[in-house]
């Protein structure tokens, strides 16, 4: 007897959670006071700040010109210290306790890869603007039902940012500048595992010739040996690969050991305050960025400035994102006037939105990935004084390339 | 034979580093019998503080040297009075306290200084030209520095009265104490030496590195690894023990990869524990 009443309670207390669990977004629109995001990213990093700042700023402006359909937008703030076990920890505060509609931000994919999972248990659609890896949206492909929920609106690294890699290496480095005899110098992280290998492939196959390729270890900290291998093989130019490991003692490394040219991607050195951060020494590196103070649509120049007049720093690569983001979804919501994530994610497959980094927005519908289009990631150059110039492609650049002040052609 | 260079420099630079570390680590071990978790802690406030003195106020570096390993001996001092004189021979104790301030430590970094790294200006501008390979006056200056803190450690315990009673308690402390040595007197020095010794290894190494919470970790075991190699208690074990993996983990990163120096001192350590327990210059056990 009370074996089977405790069997009764269990499916009572498993129905209600359920119920709990399908009820913690979706919810009815016109009963419905606000309108709440969940914002998530690492507090304490410029990436996690820049997803935050730039949420902040795209509410602010939805409710300064009247919220959707007269509701204000409440934005709620998660910390997932970039690690993927507080990142789910910080997804289900906003879900359950903040009762968010929906999910925004995120920067490392491990995290993405940990959150995912949960988006069809919750039924709560994310859109991630600071996560690379194809290995998301790829799940969306292969299990269509079960991850439909997940969005990304950035530039996947497997594919397209390594073709952007390898055009810029070979239209730039090989054809402009005349180097031919490259290294490869990529973390050992997930975002990385596809890329690395495509982008030595697609520049074997333009005739260059890869002479150093090494992934490291993240923990690594003294790369003077590996500056000291990559001259002793008579490299020409360093194509870094830099997100999660410790791009300070890298940069150093690489002045001290006056090493070739190095330009490719360094995620640290987006931020404006890595000239500080590395005492000038990134003097010269080049970095992609996915946003820069430069046209790229009629939006992104004052979407910078009041940037940095809001929060007094240049924007890092996931504001851009994460402030079109937020317009994307706002934008779902109030053509659809409803907050079931059916709505929102049939909505999101059909969009086309102007953004400050792309004229037309829009996701594959198998994959919701970006769709590819005219997506740019201006390359941009440390010069004297600390000034980030870019310098390709040219009809974006705002300056020339700089050697190093060691290199001699 | 710039290889042999890259590998002759960089090692050196890193063996001066790891003996700088470890003979802090273990001094205070032959002393004092403490396992110290918080010697990395020490190690990672001199970078901050050389941040703090050279970056942040501008202060000549000379006197921000001095401040800095001052301020780190002193927090080792403290440190020792405070948190371990109390319970000194319970050794789990020990451990776990000395484990929770390297904890602290890190925290206070992360909440004043933020999660990023801090660069430390190089002290010293400039360059050498060994064959080709370039060997910046900072990287000169920490190998200097390194060696000069040793070699005055050594003759400070071997020449002078103060010195010799660490010697003393290190070997006996019972025929100490009939000498009229106190020894928590010198439990309290050599923690400040120990700690200071760590933060010189700190303030150096920063202009090279970085200073950022979370970097205490990394001198722990590399100076848990030198005195398992060298022998618990043993400075010249530690000495010879930090140059060999210096040259070693250079010669595997610059001629394999920089993945696997860290295999070095891992696989030196099974070795030295199956082939000979009491390290390289180790006292057999009793």
């Amino acid at each position: 007897m009370k074996g089977k009443r405790t069997f009764i309670l269990a499916v009572i207390f498993s129905l209600a959670w359920g119920i709990q669990l399908s009820q913690a977004a979706n919810r009815d629109f016109d009963k419905a006071d606000t309108i709440r995001i969940g914002s998530l990213g690492p507090v304490q990093l410029p990436q996690g700040q820049g997803i935050h700042n730039a949420a902040k700023m795209a509410v602010d402006e939805i409710n300064e010109a009247g919220g959707i359909h007269g509701k204000k937008v409440q934005l709620f703030i998660g910390d997932t210290e970039g690690k993927p076990e507080k990142g789910i920890t910080a997804m289900k505060k906003l879900v359950l306790e903040d009762k968010v509609d929906v999910l925004i931000g995120c920067y490392s994919s491990g995290v993405a890869l940990a959150i995912q999972p949960y988006l069809s248990q919750y039924k709560v659609v994310y859109m991630a603007t600071g996560t690379a890896s194809i290995d998301l949206t790829n799940n969306v492909k292969k299990d269509y039902e079960r991850y439909k929920y997940f969005f990304r609106n950035m530039i996947n690294s497997d594919i397209r940012q390594q073709k952007w890699a390898a055009k810029f290496v070979v239209e730039f480095v090989n054809k402009k500048l005349g180097y031919n005899k490259i290294a490869i110098l990529a973390e050992n992280a997930k975002w990385v595992h596809q890329y690395a290998p495509a982008l030595k492939r697609d520049l074997e196959q333009a005739g260059l010739e890869v002479v150093f390729y090494e992934m490291f270890d993240v923990d690594v900290k003294d790369f003077s040996p590996t500056f000291a291998a990559i001259k002793g093989k008579g490299a020409q130019w360093i194509a870094h690969i830099v997100s999660h490991a410790a791009s300070i003692p890298l940069v150093k490394a690489w002045y001290d050991s006056q090493a070739p040219p190095m330009g490719l991607c360094d995620v640290q050195s987006m931020d404006s305050k890595f000239w500080e951060m590395t005492g000038g020494k990134c003097l010269g590196e080049i970095t992609y960025n996915f946003i820069a103070r430069a046209p790229l649509t009629e939006k992104t120049i004052p979407f910078w400035d009041k940037y940095v007049k809001l929060f007094g720093t240049n924007p890092v690569y996931t504001t851009g994102f994460t402030y079109d983001g937020v317009y994307m979804l706002a934008e779902v919501i109030k053509q659809k006037r409803s907050l079931k994530s059916e709505d929102i994610i049939s909505g999101l497959e059909n969009i086309a939105y102007k953004g400050v980094l792309h004229p037309q927005i829009g996701f594959e519908k198998d994959s919701h990935d970006l769709l590819e289009g005219r997506y740019v990631m201006p390359m941009v150059q440390w010069q004297e004084g600390g000034k980030q110039v870019v310098i390709w492609p040219d009809e974006f650049k705002t300056g020339e390339f700089v050697p190093p002040p060691w290199w001699k052609r | 034979m710039t290889t042999f260079l890259d590998i002759l420099v960089l090692g050196t630079l890193w063996g001066s580093i790891y003996a700088l570390i470890s003979v802090g680590f273990t001094l205070i071990f032959g002393v004092a019998g403490v396992i110290n978790l918080a010697h990395g802690a020490f190690y990672m406030l001199g970078a901050y503080l050389a941040y703090t003195f050279i970056g942040v106020l501008e202060l000549p570096v000379i006197l921000s040297a001095a401040m800095a390993i001052g301020g780190t001996a002193f927090v080792g001092m403290v440190v020792d009075r405070v948190c371990i004189k109390p319970m000194r021979q319970n050794h789990a104790y020990v451990l776990l306290i000395t484990l929770a301030l390297a904890l602290l430590f890190q925290e206070l970094m992360y909440v004043f200084f933020g999660p990023h790294g801090k660069a430390v200006q190089d002290f010293l501008k400039g360059e050498i030209l060994l064959g080709n390979v370039r060997v910046t006056y900072q990287k000169v200056l920490t190998m200097l520095a390194s060696w000069i803190s040793v070699g005055a450690l050594w003759a400070f315990i071997k020449k002078t009265k103060t010195g010799k009673s660490i010697d003393a308690v290190a070997q006996n402390v019972e025929a100490a104490v009939l000498m009229g040595i106190q020894p928590e007197r010198v439990y309290l020095m050599t923690m400040g030496i120990s700690a200071a010794l760590a933060g010189t290894a700190g303030m150096l190494i920063s202009p090279i590195l970085e200073a950022v919470p979370g970097m205490w970790a990394f001198p722990l075991f590399k100076a848990f690894a030198v005195v398992i190699i060298g022998g618990l208690g043993s400075v010249e074990g530690a000495v010879l023990a930090a140059m060999l993996l210096g040259y070693s983990e250079t010669a595997v990163s610059r001629l394999v990869s920089a993945n696997y120096p860290d295999m070095v001192y891992l696989v030196a350590i099974i070795l030295i524990l199956v082939l000979r327990p009491r390290g390289l210059m180790g006292k057999r056990a009793q």
